[in-house]
């Protein structure tokens, strides 16, 4: 059984590494050395490996944004019947309306957590374009800004810039907080994990932490009781990376996906090469007909030329009603 | 290997002279800005980026610990390196030299509520927070002057900094780290009160003073000032 909690921080510097699931299990593990031995680490993995995990994390969300769940496409002929629902047939003009309307509409990723529970729990996609070309009304919290910064390296003699020293990094700058949600295994102590979280809140997040990035503070960390259950739910939305094995789905209804190559950090005795072998994994968003495994996600092994490194990738996944 | 304490150091910087940390200038204009400082794109609130106070801190301790030999960034696969455990090594030296995690981590350093509130009515009476210094280039020969303009955060500006420091165990009980706290970062501290911070540094930019310095509590201002470089 699994309990499931809010981490919700606020970055107080810009980030470089955006908050996907599996970095995220990849810090929380590295935590675990730090922390508590390698001997603990080894334990915590073999709970994956054995699909036990003791926590499974989602990807980031900016300002309490969700991904935007896709049950259906507005299909062509669907068009003029939507017009009609909500203008009425009095103007050919309003036709058009409607088509920019759900262009705009179409352009959206994200949706916030009323609009994501409603379309959890039955609501469709065309009642949701409804309101939305009636209200016209987004809310946006926070603000965000990537850009890129010039850094540079100085000649230790020359004081000078190096030749071909220029770099920039792209930063990540929000004036706004993230929420992550870790669903915790009841037997798993909860004042560890928030070691683990707060091992993390002083070291940073990402690339460059000792430089200043990736810095944050936490605004909460507490019991998430706001997923409502769904009756005669019959599908899955995923919100973190995931990688699927056989029978963790029927049915893709839609689904993004992208091809991650991971990099071992190298703290440790790593090996010689620090990339892992490419992957796929659908993104936050992707919704599935569910299938029979109790513990949806994969872990691949043989993924580094080292064996004892592993890709998480266990999704937080919530019921919805497609 | 195994995390044995992080320490944090909290304190606040005063800027005791004009102080100049580039930005990019998005745009060129007449009469305009060619030099900006570095400011936070969503609040234009100036900043001293942790790259910056780091890479001054690495540099300083490069040259106190002879590691400077062809200019470039040192980097050596040498365990115990000061520089290279304190500060990082490229991943082929890390491989090899096995010592674990860069143990420093230097955020950025943001203005103090007071410095915001003076720079705040420094711009409602004058238009702008910073200071717009006019240098220019005379020619030996012909006494011709090419002027430049470029931003300096004014003297007087105060910004609170934190470093935090991992001390590990690896084998040593963290021996080591911690004798590499004082050797290293608590020297560095002092070095860049010598030479300053940011661009200009030759020419008076950039001398700072620490007006608050606690390490894992504990006021060690003092101790800093009382270090000896060389």
């Amino acid at each position: 059984m699994y309990k499931t909690y809010l981490w919700k921080v606020k970055p107080t510097s810009s980030y470089i590494t955006p908050w996907q699931s599996d970095t995220i299990y990849g810090h929380l593990l590295w935590a675990v050395l730090f922390l508590y031995g390698e001997e603990e680490l080894n334990e915590v993995i073999e709970s994956f490996k054995s699909y036990k995990p003791p926590f499974i994390c989602s990807n980031g969300f900016v300002n309490d944004e969700f991904p935007l769940i896709k049950k259906k496409l507005i299909l062509r002929e669907d068009v003029k019947k939507i017009s009609q629902d909500i203008y009425g047939d009095k103007n050919p003009n309003e036709l058009i309306k409607t088509i920019r309307g759900i262009k705009e509409s179409n352009k959206r990723k994200t949706t916030g957590f009323n609009e994501f529970e409603k379309l959890r729990n039955g609501s469709t996609n065309e009642e949701l374009l409804k309101s939305f070309l009636k209200e016209k009304k987004v809310e946006k919290k926070g603000v965000f800004s990537e850009i890129p910064i010039m850094h540079n390296v100085v000649n230790r003699l020359s004081g000078v810039t190096e030749e071909n020293g220029i770099y920039t990094l792209n930063e990540k700058f929000l004036d706004g907080e993230i929420s992550i949600f870790i669903k915790v295994r009841e037997d798993f102590s909860l004042e560890k994990l928030d070691s683990l979280l707060q091992y993390i809140e002083l070291n940073g997040f990402g690339k460059k932490v000792s430089s200043g990035k990736g810095q944050i503070e936490r605004v909460e960390f507490r019991e998430f009781n706001e997923f409502e259950n769904v009756e005669n739910a019959n599908g899955f939305v995923v919100l973190s990376n995931f990688i699927p094995k056989f029978g963790d789905y029927n049915e893709v209804v839609s689904g993004n996906i992208i091809t991650k190559r991971g990099k071992t950090s190298n703290d440790i005795d790593t090996p010689e090469f620090p990339f892992k072998k490419p992957f796929v994994c659908y993104i936050p968003g992707s919704l599935f007909k569910r299938g029979d495994n109790k513990i949806i996600g994969n872990i691949l092994k043989n993924i580094h030329i080292d064996s004892r490194i592993i890709q998480v990738g266990i999704p937080f996944i919530v019921e919805v009603k497609i | 290997m195994r995390l044995k304490s992080i320490k944090e150091i909290n304190g606040t910087i005063k800027l005791l002279t004009g102080t100049r940390i580039g930005g990019s200038a998005d745009l060129i204009e007449i009469g305009g800005n060619d030099n900006p400082v570095i400011r936070n794109p969503l609040t234009s609130e100036l900043y001293i980026p942790g790259s910056s106070l780091k890479g001054k801190i690495r540099v300083l301790t490069e040259w106190l610990e002879g590691k400077v030999e062809g200019g470039e960034v040192h980097s050596c696969d040498k365990n115990d390196c000061p520089v290279c455990r304190v500060f990082g090594r490229s991943a082929q030296n890390s491989k090899v030299a096995k010592s674990g995690p860069t143990r420093i981590s230097i955020k950025d350093a943001y203005l103090t509520e007071e410095s915001k509130r003076e720079l705040e009515k420094l711009k409602n009476r004058t238009g702008l927070d910073t200071e717009w210094k006019y240098e220019n280039n005379i020619n030996r020969i012909t006494s011709e002057a090419t002027p430049r303009n470029l931003e300096r955060i004014p003297a007087g500006i105060e910004f609170d900094f934190k470093i935090t420091y991992k001390v590990l165990d690896m084998g040593d009980n963290g021996k080591i780290d911690e004798d590499m706290f004082e050797k290293v970062v608590l020297r560095g501290l002092k070095a860049i009160l010598l030479e300053g911070i940011g661009g200009g540094t030759s020419r008076g930019n950039g001398q700072i003073e620490f007006t608050k310095l606690l390490v894992d509590g504990e006021d060690l201002k003092d101790s800093i000032n009382n270090i000896v470089i060389g």
